[in-house]
């Protein structure tokens, strides 16, 4: 009998609100369309906007990148690469060191003695990049003066420590070489090649200089 | 009878709120259909957009272009990367040349150098000269050395001595250098 008259009422209301059905699920189903749909394309919108940003981006750099290396001249790029290779080199080269210390030794009328120096495991990243020799000469004082200056223009890039002068006529002079490792990367597709300093051009041209035999 | 009676005004009232409401709730309901479809449409055919795949081909492109010249940017990051450390090199190297020949020139003609040492910025040196006066000379131009702050920082005399068979005198100082 209750049963009855809860059906009766339900029955009466579906009668009275069915108009209302139709819209009310048309709204629910938009807004359950826009919740899973237009939202998540919205976001993917607005990622992709992003995206093309972030692109265009990388465009702009590689352009300018590719723009600044192929404006580099061939020709001062290869001799600015073997000045600089010959300067500081990437291995420690005893021939280039001791090619250097005969040569100096003999534009300054020095007398070498001997000389020892270890050089180590070549071509190992992790090894210090420094070898030290202590080269016995004979000469006097200018001479010996002569022979530390031409060295400091000499390649590879050397410096002088220590000088133990001994009755004016003979010494023991440590010499220390750099050859630090050069670890080569890829160009980073987001990096803009940085254009060579003013101090890098100074330093270019002090280094030409010195292979020129000019000690300024 | 009463003629105060209305029996039909109330429902026509309720008839009409409520079909006002329904024809809001359809207008609603169309909106939301509408504003659903087209903006899912509208973004659709944004994200549509060709210039992205555009922009990676000629990325791409550039990228293809940039491989041909590996050799030569492989140099220029090496030029890149020697060059301040050869400034720092150059810079920070010692100077010892230069020392020598600042200690020589401050040595008067009759006063030698028998021993120089210079190891991590001290200096030991020893001049020897038959005459007094020529080794005082050269001790005070050494001390004006220190005062003007251009060679030396410090300087300490450690000894003179004579040398009665060969009539020399000696005179050994150490210093740090600047």
């Amino acid at each position: 009998m209750k049963g009855e008259t809860i059906h009766q009422k339900l029955n009466l209301l579906y009668f009275q609100y069915k108009e209302f059905i139709l819209p009310c699920v048309v709204i629910f189903v938009c807004l359950i369309l826009f919740m899973n749909i237009v939202l998540p394309q919205i976001k993917d919108f607005f990622s992709l906007q992003n995206q093309l940003a972030t692109n265009k981006n990388q465009l702009q750099i590689l352009q300018k990148n590719f723009q600044q290396i192929t404006e580099l001249p061939d020709e001062e790029m290869n001799t600015d690469f073997s000045l600089v290779a010959s300067a500081l080199p990437i291995d420690r080269d005893p021939v280039a060191i001791l090619t250097t210390i005969s040569r100096v030794a003999s534009v300054t009328n020095l007398s070498l003695k001997d000389y020892s120096f270890e050089i180590g495991k070549i071509s190992s990243l992790n090894s210090a990049s420094i070898i030290q020799i202590d080269l016995s000469v004979d000469g006097n004082i200018q001479t010996i003066r002569n022979f530390i200056q031409h060295l400091s223009y000499g390649f590879p890039l050397s410096d002088v420590t220590a000088v133990d002068i001994v009755s004016s006529s003979s010494a023991t002079i440590r010499v220390s070489f750099f050859a630090p490792p050069f670890v080569n990367r890829a160009v980073d597709k987001n990096e803009v090649l940085k254009l060579l300093t003013a101090d890098d051009k100074n330093t270019l041209l002090q280094l030409n200089a010195w292979q020129n035999g000019s000690p300024e | 009878m009463n003629k105060s009676i209305n029996l039909l005004a109330k429902k026509n009232v309720h008839n009409g709120y409520q079909e006002k409401f329904l024809q809001g709730c359809n207008w609603v309901a169309v909106i939301f259909l509408l504003l659903t479809a087209g903006s899912s449409l509208l973004l659709f055919i944004i994200t549509l957009n060709p210039s992205l795949s555009s922009i990676k081909q000629q990325e791409n492109n550039m990228l293809t272009n940039l491989s041909f010249k590996q050799g030569k940017i492989a140099k220029y990051l090496f030029i890149q990367n020697r060059l301040p450390a050869i400034t720092k090199i150059i810079k920070t190297r010692h100077h010892i040349d230069s020392t020598i020949a600042a200690f020589q020139h401050e040595l008067p003609e009759d006063v030698n150098i028998n021993t120089i040492h210079i190891v991590n910025k001290t200096v030991s040196m020893t001049v020897y000269s038959n005459s007094l006066v020529s080794l005082n000379t050269f001790f005070t131009n050494m001390t004006a050395l220190v005062h003007n702050k251009t060679i030396l920082k410090k300087m300490v005399l450690e000894t003179i001595s004579a040398n009665q068979g060969v009539s020399f005198y000696t005179l050994s100082f150490k210093g740090d250098l600047l």
